[in-house]
């Protein structure tokens, strides 16, 4: 079969927006919070959490793809909130959601760590951590990006890469005897809370779109495909950590990929599974930095930081790039990864990354269902779920923040003031950013 | 500005009508209802009052698109030079 040229375009397009969604989702860090999700849960539990959460994050994808295709280029979060609730609101889940982009990648940075230099000292782990991001805000702020055609590569060898080494694990161990937990870990809707974390980000392919036709269709059919890809992707790795390690190592490691490549493949192993960590490492931050550096520029352009700060972070660079966007973002993943090297609390700032993020998507679809009242002339892509179902889906992302926050009692001392902190920050510039631009927009009118 | 030379395409979203605005050394040349080189092109949609309102100084392009009014198709690039327009006709 002969398929056109137009046929094959579009084909791309959507493998293009698919490796963009399933690349912000799929990090190193993903492997740690399965480890821990496997090792606190039997087989079934493990498997229902990830297959639950992933089924939520659908149809919360399909509440945001009904709001890009209402507001196609928008920039997703800040524009989505703010035309359903207001200034405050979409500041305090804009700023809420760089936060955790932070700590996501501060997690990212030290499990890389831990996958390629185990058992280094955490001064020369800061150390190597200060020279990659280094590299990588300079290649920011020369404009150099992965190719899109290399994004999708990287995110299939990816998805193969971990897909092909869970299939070995299942078939050279007898799935019959899976690990179970050694005592009760968690709440099972605290795993289901914390499944969230695998399925950060899939919203950040919304700004990219490059026509209408794509905000309409192709944004929100390729964060379904992304979520369903990688939900199996994650289902078969979750199998494979259960038959292959004891729920004690899960638990305790920050790479759980690396100890099963070890325990599969004795002398070539290590290798592979950092290799994949490498590459998760890269596809992540890759969309990553380039996405927040640009959200941060036109929220600076939108005057959405203190009075200083937007002079600063509107700058451009000769190339075009938001210099001190992305020098600032830098600085602050830097911050992050150097304090989860030393204090070692990759776990719980995931657990609060998961609890704060199932708030904001709480808050996409608390907007989504105060925007499908209004009344819109033009074609629009519409979730054939109804607005009843989206108004318990707010209820049990809401319920399920919180039971992440709780989680079991242990470290909760960390996760605690880590929350508060995050949260006030967020609060307190969202309501005094969005009243000095009211007064502003006073004096301009007056 | 320098070797920039898109074609920006503007249309109204709920009358249907669009017009070709190709840049040539910095300047739009002309303002056309049919254009064939579309190879580079930059497109803003919109509705025909929130246009309006934008090319009478009235309306931000910024706050138009960050309210979703004024809808951008381009590349990072064009994006970020369409910005400096903006930021020297409309200002902050």
């Amino acid at each position: 079969m002969v398929f056109s040229a137009t046929q094959n375009q579009t084909a791309v397009d959507l493998l293009e927006y698919v490796a963009v969604s399933a690349g912000m989702m799929f990090g190193a860090s993903c492997y740690l919070v399965l480890g821990v999700i496997a090792g606190a849960n039997s087989v079934r539990y493990t498997g229902l959490a990830i297959a639950i959460a992933a089924t939520l994050c659908i149809a919360v994808a399909l509440a945001v793809g009904e709001m890009a295709s209402r507001f196609p280029s928008a920039p997703g979060i800040r524009t989505y909130l703010k035309r359903a609730f207001g200034d405050e609101f979409s500041l305090f889940f804009t700023y809420l959601s760089l936060l955790v982009v932070i700590l996501f990648a501060g997690i990212e940075i030290k499990v890389f760590c831990d996958a390629w230099w185990p058992g280094t000292a955490p001064h020369a782990r800061a150390l190597a951590t200060f020279a990659m991001i280094c590299f990588l805000g300079y290649l920011n702020i020369t404009g150099r990006e992965l190719p899109h055609l290399l994004q999708v590569l990287i995110c299939f060898a990816l998805v193969a890469g971990t897909i092909a080494l869970s299939w070995v694990a299942m078939t050279r161990f007898d799935t019959a005897l899976a690990y179970a937990p050694s005592a009760p870990q968690a709440s099972f809707m605290s795993s289901i809370g914390i499944s969230f974390f695998i399925f950060i980000g899939f919203e950040w392919v919304t700004p990219t779109a490059k026509s209408p036709e794509a905000s309409r269709w192709f944004i929100p059919i390729s964060m379904v495909i992304a979520i369903v890809t990688l939900a199996i992707t994650y289902l078969l790795f979750a199998l494979a950590l259960k038959v292959a390690l004891p729920s004690s190592d899960l638990l305790r490691s920050t790479v759980p990929q690396v100890l099963l490549g070890g325990r599969l493949f004795p002398h070539y192993g290590f290798l592979l599974t950092r290799c994949l960590s490498f590459l998760a490492l890269l596809t992540i931050l890759n969309a990553g930095v380039i996405g927040a550096s640009r959200l941060l520029y036109i929220l600076a352009r939108d005057r959405s930081f203190f009075g200083w700060l937007n002079k600063r972070l509107s700058v451009l660079n000769s190339k075009g790039v938001p210099s001190a966007s992305v020098l600032l973002l830098c600085g602050l993943c830097l911050l992050s990864s150097i304090l989860e090297i030393y204090f070692d609390a990759a776990q719980n700032v995931a657990q609060v990354c998961a609890g704060l993020y199932c708030l904001v998507y709480c808050a996409f679809v608390a907007s989504h269902i105060r925007l499908r009242k209004r009344p819109i002339d033009k074609d629009l892509f519409r979730s054939l779920l109804p607005t009843s179902l989206y108004y318990v889906l707010a209820a049990i992302l809401l319920m399920l923040g919180i039971a992440t926050f709780l989680g079991s009692a242990d470290h909760i001392s960390t996760r605690l003031p880590l929350l508060t902190l995050i949260t006030f920050l967020s609060g307190a510039a969202a309501v005094s950013v969005a009243k000095s631009r009211r007064i502003a927009q006073f004096r301009k009118t007056s | 500005m320098r070797d920039w030379e898109p074609v920006i395409l503007i249309e109204v979203l709920n009358t249907g009508w669009k017009q070709y605005l190709p840049v040539r050394d910095g300047r739009i040349t002309e303002i056309t209802s049919d254009f064939m080189d579309i190879s580079h092109v930059v497109r803003l949609r919109s509705s025909e009052e929130t246009l309006v309102a934008i090319f009478d100084g009235r309306f931000n392009p910024l706050e138009a698109f960050l309210n979703g009014e004024l809808e951008i198709f381009a590349t990072d690039v064009d994006q970020v030079k369409l910005d400096a327009i903006s930021l020297v006709l409309w200002g902050v």
